[in-house]
C-alpha cells in the first residue's frame, strides 16, 4: 500500500516537474516583456493577440499546410532515396566503400550552400527549392540509418532460410522488413523534425511562401509578436507531429515486434 | 531406391582470414544411406558444425565433394534456435513449409506434428515466451514439418537440462521409427551417439579427421556404456 502511494507519488511528481519548466519560462518571459518594447520582446498576452490576428487574417493553416508538404515530400523522397541505395549497396563492400564518403561530404556541407544553390538552380518562386535543401540536408541521415539496420539483421536467420529453401519473396516479406520495421519507424520518427527544421529554414531564405517565409517577413517588418506568434504555431505543429503520429507509430511497430 | 542420401568425398575445408589459413576439415569421407543415424563424435571446436554446413550446402568444401541425392529434402536443427521472433510457434513452422504444403495439406502435418512434439498449446506463443527447452522443441518440429529425407543437427540437445533432454531425445527416436529420415548428428557426448546412433564416427580435434567408425548396431551385443566407456578412450588418446 505505502508502495502504491509512493509510487504513485512519483509519478505525480514527474507530471508536476514536466508542467513547471514550461510555466517558469512563461513566467520569465511575461516579467522580462514588462522591462522591454514589444518590438524587442512582446508580452504572452501581445503574442497571443498576433496569433489570433493570424488566425483571422487566414494565412495560419493554409501556409503550417504548405510547408507541412514540402516537408513530407522532400523527407519521403530521401527516405525513399536512402533506403534504395542502402539495399542496394548491401553486401557489396565495392559500392558501399564508393558511397559513404560522397554521402559524408554531402552532410559535411551547410545547409545554406544547398539553400542558395537551390534558389539559384529552381528560383525563389519554386516549390522544388525547399523540397531539395530537405532532400539533401535528410538524405545521408536516412542513408546511415537505413544501412546500420540492415546490417543489423541476423545473417543466421537469413541461412536458416535459405537451407530450408525458402523463396526470395518469403524471405524478403517475412524476414527482412519485420526485422526493419522498428528501426525505420525510429528512423523515421527522428529524421522528421530534422526535415521540418530544413523545411522553415529553406523559406526563410529564399521562398514566396509557407511558415519561413511569413517568419522572415514578419522579422522584415519588425513585427517581433508575430515573430513570436509563428515560433508558437512551429511548436505546437511539431508537438502534435511527435506525440500524436510518429510516437504512437514508433511503439506500435515495436509493440508489434518485441 | 536411392543409394546414399548423403555423400563426403574425399573433403577438405580451409578458412582464410586476415590471421592465415585455418584448417578445419581433413580428407573426411562417409555415405549416409537412407533411414541411417550416424553421429559425429567429437571433442567442441573440432570443426563438426562445418561438416554439417557443408551437408546443407552453406559451405563449400575447398577440394573433395560433398553431393547430396537428388530431390533429398533437409531439415536442419540448429545449435541455438534460429526461430523468427516476430511469428508463432505455429507461423515459424509454416515459414518454411510455404512452398511445399501450402494450404491444408501443410495444416494438417502442423497439426499432427505439434501433438506429437507437445507443442499444441503453444502453438499460439512466441519464441520469446518459450523456454530454451521448448524453442529447441519447436526448432525440431520445424525441421520435421518438411518432412525430411536427411535430417542435421547440430548438438540439438547440448544446452537442456536432463529431463528436457531426454525427453527431446526420445521424440527424436519416436519420429525416427514413424518416419524413417537418415540424420547427421553431431554431438560431444557418446553415450548420446549411442542412444540415437545406428554408426558413431569418431573425429579427432581440429582439423576433424575421421579417427574411427563403430557400429553401434554390431556391437549391441555390448552394453551402451561400454561402446560410450570406448568412445571415450578414443577421444582421450587424440585430444
Amino acid at each position: 500500500m505505502t508502495a502504491f502511494i509512493s509510487k504513485h507519488r512519483q509519478e505525480l511528481r514527474r507530471i508536476l516537474a514536466g508542467l513547471l519548466g514550461p510555466a517558469a519560462v512563461l513566467a520569465l518571459w511575461s516579467g522580462l516583456a514588462r522591462y522591454y518594447h514589444p518590438m524587442i520582446l512582446p508580452s504572452p498576452g501581445e503574442t497571443w493577440r498576433a496569433l489570433v490576428t493570424l488566425w483571422r487574417e487566414g494565412s495560419l493553416l493554409g501556409n503550417v499546410a504548405i510547408t507541412l508538404r514540402r516537408t513530407v515530400w522532400g523527407y519521403a523522397l530521401a527516405l525513399l532515396a536512402g533506403f534504395s541505395l542502402a539495399a542496394l549497396t548491401k553486401g557489396t563492400a565495392f559500392w558501399r566503400a564508393l558511397l559513404r564518403p560522397i554521402l559524408a561530404i554531402v552532410q559535411i556541407i551547410p545547409p545554406v550552400v544547398w539553400t542558395i544553390l537551390a534558389v539559384i538552380w529552381f528560383g525563389v518562386a519554386s516549390q522544388s527549392a525547399p523540397i531539395f535543401l530537405i532532400f539533401m540536408v535528410t538524405l545521408p541521415l536516412s542513408f546511415a540509418n537505413t544501412a546500420a539496420s540492415l546490417d543489423s539483421i541476423d545473417g543466421r536467420l537469413v541461412e536458416m532460410a535459405q537451407v530450408y529453401r525458402c523463396s526470395r519473396r518469403q524471405i524478403v516479406t517475412q524476414l527482412y522488413l519485420p526485422a526493419l520495421l522498428p528501426q525505420l519507424a525510429n528512423t523515421v520518427s527522428v529524421g522528421f523534425s530534422f526535415a521540418w527544421k530544413a523545411a522553415i529554414f529553406a523559406e526563410f531564405m529564399g521562398s514566396t511562401s509557407g511558415v519561413g517565409f511569413l517568419l522572415s517577413t514578419a522579422n522584415s517588418n519588425l513585427e517581433t509578436e508575430k515573430v513570436f506568434a509563428w515560433v508558437l504555431v512551429l511548436i505546437a505543429v511539431m508537438l502534435v507531429c511527435e506525440y500524436g503520429l510518429l510516437l504512437p507509430l514508433k511503439h506500435r511497430a515495436e509493440r508489434w515486434w518485441a | 531406391m536411392k543409394q546414399t542420401v548423403l555423400e563426403f568425398h574425399g573433403v577438405y575445408k580451409e578458412f582464410t582470414s586476415a590471421g592465415g589459413r585455418l584448417q578445419v576439415v581433413e580428407d573426411f569421407s562417409l555415405a549416409l544411406a537412407p533411414g541411417e543415424i550416424a553421429a559425429l563424435v567429437g571433442p567442441s571446436g573440432c570443426g563438426k558444425t562445418t561438416l554439417l554446413n557443408l551437408a546443407a550446402g552453406i559451405l563449400r568444401p575447398t577440394r573433395g565433394r560433398v553431393s547430396v541425392g537428388a530431390g533429398v529434402r533437409l531439415g536442419y536443427v540448429f545449435q541455438e534456435p534460429r526461430l523468427l521472433p516476430w511469428k508463432t510457434v505455429e507461423e515459424n513452422i509454416r515459414f518454411v513449409q510455404e512452398g511445399l504444403f501450402p494450404g491444408s495439406r501443410g495444416a494438417a502435418l502442423r497439426r499432427q506434428i505439434l501433438e506429437q512434439v507437445g507443442l499444441t498449446v503453444f502453438r499460439g506463443a512466441y519464441p520469446r515466451e518459450l523456454s530454451g527447452g521448448m524453442k529447441q522443441r519447436v526448432e525440431l518440429a520445424r525441421a520435421l514439418a518438411v518432412q525430411p529425407d536427411l535430417l542435421l543437427l547440430d548438438e540439438p540437445f547440448k544446452s537442456l537440462d536432463g529431463e528436457a533432454k531426454g525427453e527431446l531425445q526420445q521424440l527424436l527416436k519416436a519420429a525416427h521409427r514413424q518416419a524413417g529420415f537418415a540424420a547427421l548428428l553431431v554431438t560431444h557426448d557418446p553415450d548420446e551417439a549411442v542412444l540415437l546412433a545406428d554408426r558413431a564416427v569418431v573425429l579427432s580435434p581440429r582439423p576433424a579427421r575421421t579417427l574411427q567408425e563403430l557400429d553401434l548396431q554390431a556391437s549391441r551385443g555390448r552394453s551402451g556404456w561400454e561402446v560410450a566407456a570406448a568412445i571415450r578412450v578414443l577421444l582421450d588418446q587424440a585430444g
